[in-house]
């Protein structure tokens, strides 16, 4: 517990709690960053991360607990308060002005502070000059590339001269030389201005190699602080991103027609797949035969999402192919898709809250209307997810997670679908809950439908599954059948990013 | 009776309200697109009534129903779907450019000077009931309206591309990734908010007597303004917002002293102004619309 008294020299976070209508985003999270400290904040996604570092910015308000900046109070501030009392911070998206020069983004905030012009801009060219993206500052901020985006983001909040700078996933879609760039900046920049760096990051290897100290978020708590060895060896932060390791039991009874070289449903070739500039997949190749359970494992960020929308057609590769039923997909668009028997149940299960439960399984069963196995199939799904039938003329908003998850699950299979695509099913749902979406999976694919998935779970997907890939940074890791995967020590390499020495003490 | 006579004008004039409003909030819903245009939906049905009304007017109904549809779905394919997906702004400012480029267009076929609106003459008849002094057209255009809202409640609320209407308003993505043909959707959006637009004109065209380019953009700011009201993105919000409006301008014909009259208007926007800082999301709150942090 965190001393609420006034803390010169550092930024306090005590007893945050944050509500959003009946989820608790954040609950009696403390934190300390102190100037000259560098504070990696990781936890899976949707562990309250972001909205941490929102409140400690002003950006949200706390329902319960505060913030002391540098020993002073907060109750009130607005964010330009904390910006002008030495707080800088960057966001996911890098928000720069796209038609101004970099010069001219990077003095924007001296001249917030009352510099003059000239002032400002002295101090933004010895920003850019010590982050090496002097040669850039009379160019338009659209021109840049994404990693120089990045960087001029970073210079903005630097232009502050914070006390205590936040940076959210500075090194996000960047690639791996760009990232390490990047680590030698932040670390320089700590150097240079003496300020406490709040760090939130999937990539594991900025996290070990670059903070003093870790703290560890999962469900909106603190799980764990400490040096990065000391969080590299807890199992609680282990299992918060792989889950619970429950190899006790749950042995799935003989699928042995899984392993059969049956004929590829579906077969993706060196996939590369760009969102402006930043390289979202990098030369992905897998398969999925008939039959089969596939499951891609790997952290946040890592292409899973944009994977299955290159497959869904939401979104157009750059170059390489997939192949579905033997042929290849091209300018198709996703309702085409879907009508051929690709179905996704999206991550966060995107269910329409303003529609009832039946009328959300009828949009489902939109390109099979007037099929004649149509009443067959529908009354099959309400058969696998009873507690949707007790709920057919409810508002789907009400569900809950659990039950929101089975809608999306039902409304996937009402399409007829001969390959089912998900997307994070266990993603914000209690254990039993993942246990009882993960034993209708098995169950749906033991009865002969093609499954792939994607997961950060991966200790409950490789219980699952036939066959996985660990995905990281837009790259197949590693593969192989999840019974091999299961006990393989480069498994938390592949996943996590370690060099082998400093990998995570298991067992 | 006053009084009796007073609510008859109130839902009268929230009706044809809310039927803009609704018309406006379909377009929102699927597109996210504030359809400025919408206004000369209703000019062009009150022209087309008023140069077919040398025909039977069954025939006037039909063709100038086809007549607006046609415009709507001609302005759909022709300026806002070539720009689905692009910034709001630059829809807005589509949608603005539609709206000019119609009213100038009607000023260079039918001229600037308003023209007389002279279809269906009989609705002008005054019907005595009880006391009360009602124009028949009071009670046409309260039958069209309430056959409008029920026919849209229906359609949204029961049939299968209702569903599938709502569903697309509701999250665009998920309704592609469910097989729904989002182009089929927003373009029947576009013929339901022509329709809605049709009685409209038939409505006012035949409450101001007289036609004129310009005759629209009047019943599109307030029903807009009923629109925002009701809480962007609800379809009973919209309704209710409209009734509200007419409901609160009505109110203000009655209790404003005379000489304030002119400027009932500005009072009419200025209640609206203090339940929007009170309740600014509208009346009815739209959850698919709030952004994540």
């Amino acid at each position: 517990m965190v001393d609420a008294a006034a803390q010169p020299g550092s930024l306090v976070a005590f007893g945050v709690g944050v509500h959003f209508e009946g989820l608790r985003a954040l609950e009696a999270v403390d934190l300390r960053l102190a100037r000259g400290e560098i504070l990696g904040l990781i936890g899976p996604n949707g562990a309250g991360k972001t909205t941490l570092v929102n409140v400690l910015s002003g950006y949200q308000r706390p329902s319960e607990g505060g913030v002391r900046l540098d020993g002073l109070g907060t109750a009130g501030w607005q964010p330009h308060h904390f910006a002008r009392n030495g707080l800088g911070r960057t966001f996911q998206a890098a928000r720069l002005f796209p038609e101004m020069t970099v010069l001219e983004n990077v003095e924007m905030p001296g001249v917030g502070l009352g510099l003059s012009r000239r002032q400002a801009r002295a101090r933004a060219e010895a920003l850019l000059s010590d982050l090496g993206i002097i040669h850039r500052a009379t160019v338009p901020a659209q021109a840049l590339t994404y990693g120089e985006e990045r960087l001029v983001g970073l210079a903005r909040a630097l232009a502050l001269t914070p006390k205590f700078l936040l940076l959210d996933e500075p090194a996000a879609g960047l690639s791996p030389h760009e990232a390490r760039e990047l680590m030698q900046r932040i670390a320089a920049v700590r150097e240079r201005f003496g300020c406490g760096v709040l760090l939130i990051e999937h990539n594991m290897q900025v996290i070990m190699r670059l903070c003093d100290r870790v703290q560890v978020l999962a469900r909106g708590k603190t799980i764990a602080v400490g040096t990065p060895t000391d969080v590299q060896a807890s199992t609680e932060v282990r299992q918060a991103y792989l889950g619970a390791s429950g190899d006790a039991g749950i042995a799935i009874a003989g699928k042995a027609a899984a392993a059969q070289a049956g004929q590829a449903l579906l077969a993706i070739e060196n996939l590369v797949v760009d969102y402006g500039s930043a390289r979202a997949l990098a030369g992905v190749s897998l398969s999925v035969c008939k039959g089969e359970f596939v499951a891609v494992i790997g952290p946040n960020g890592a292409g899973k999402s944009t994977l299955l929308a290159t497959i869904t057609g939401l979104v157009k590769p750059k170059s390489g192919t997939i192949q579905y039923e033997g042929r290849r997909l091209g300018a198709e668009p996703p309702a085409r898709r879907v009508r051929d028997g690709i179905a996704l149940v999206p991550e966060g299960r995107r269910i329409l809250s303003n529609l009832t439960v039946e009328e959300n399984l009828r949009v489902g069963e939109t390109v099979r209307r007037g099929d004649p196995e149509a009443a067959r199939r529908f009354e099959h799904v309400l058969a696998t997810f009873p507690v949707l039938r007790s709920r057919l003329k409810g508002y789907a908003g009400r569900l809950s997670g659990g039950e929101q998850q089975q809608l999306a699950i039902a409304r996937a299979l009402l399409s007829g679908p001969k390959l089912l695509l998900l997307d994070e099913p266990s993603l914000g749902l209690a254990p039993l809950m993942i246990e009882q979406v993960y034993e209708t999976l098995v169950k749906l694919n033991e009865d002969g439908l093609t499954i792939l998935l994607m997961e950060q779970n991966a200790n409950r997907a490789l219980l699952a599954g036939d066959r996985a890939y660990v995905l990281r940074h837009g790259v197949v890791e590693l593969e192989g059948p999840t019974a091999t995967l299961r006990t393989d020590p480069a498994f938390d390499q592949a996943y996590f990013g370690f060099d082998a020495r400093e990998g995570i003490a298991t067992h | 009776m006053i009084a009796l006579q007073h609510i008859l004008d109130a839902v009268n004039v929230g009706g044809l309200y809310a039927l803009m409003a609704l018309g406006i909030g379909l377009i929102f819903g699927v597109m996210r697109l504030i359809n400025f245009a919408h206004g000369e939906m209703v000019m062009a049905g009150g022209y087309a009534m008023a140069m077919l009304s040398a025909l039977p007017a069954p025939a006037v109904i039909a063709v100038s129903i086809i007549i607006v549809v046609a415009l709507a779905v001609a302005i759909e394919r022709g300026a806002f779907r070539p720009l689905r997906g692009k910034d709001p702004a630059t829809l807005l400012v589509a949608s603005f450019t539609v709206s000019y480029f119609l009213q100038n267009l009607s000023v260079l076929v039918f001229g600037a000077r308003p023209l007389p609106f002279a279809f269906m003459p009989g609705l002008a008849e005054i019907l005595e009931i009880g006391g009360l002094r009602v124009p028949l057209l009071q009670f046409v255009s309260l039958g069209l309206t309430v056959l409008a809202l029920a026919g849209l409640a229906i359609l949204v609320k029961r049939t299968t591309i209702g569903i599938e209407l709502r569903a697309a308003a509701e999250d665009v993505v998920t309704a592609q990734l469910s097989g729904i043909n989002v182009n089929r959707v927003i373009a029947l959006a576009f013929v339901i908010s022509a329709v809605l637009a049709w009685v409209v004109s038939l409505t006012y065209s035949a409450q101001i007597g007289q036609l004129s380019p310009a005759m629209g953009v009047r019943p599109l700011i307030i029903g807009f303004v009923a629109t925002i009201l009701g809480g962007l993105g609800s379809l009973p919000g919209a309704a209710l917002g409209g009734f509200l409006v007419g409901a609160i301008s009505v109110l203000l014909e009655v209790v404003l002293p005379s000489e304030t009259r002119p400027f009932r208007e500005a009072f009419l926007f200025g209640l609206v102004f203090i339940i929007l800082v009170v309740r600014p999301e509208g009346i009815v709150r739209v959850c698919a619309l709030q952004e994540r942090v």
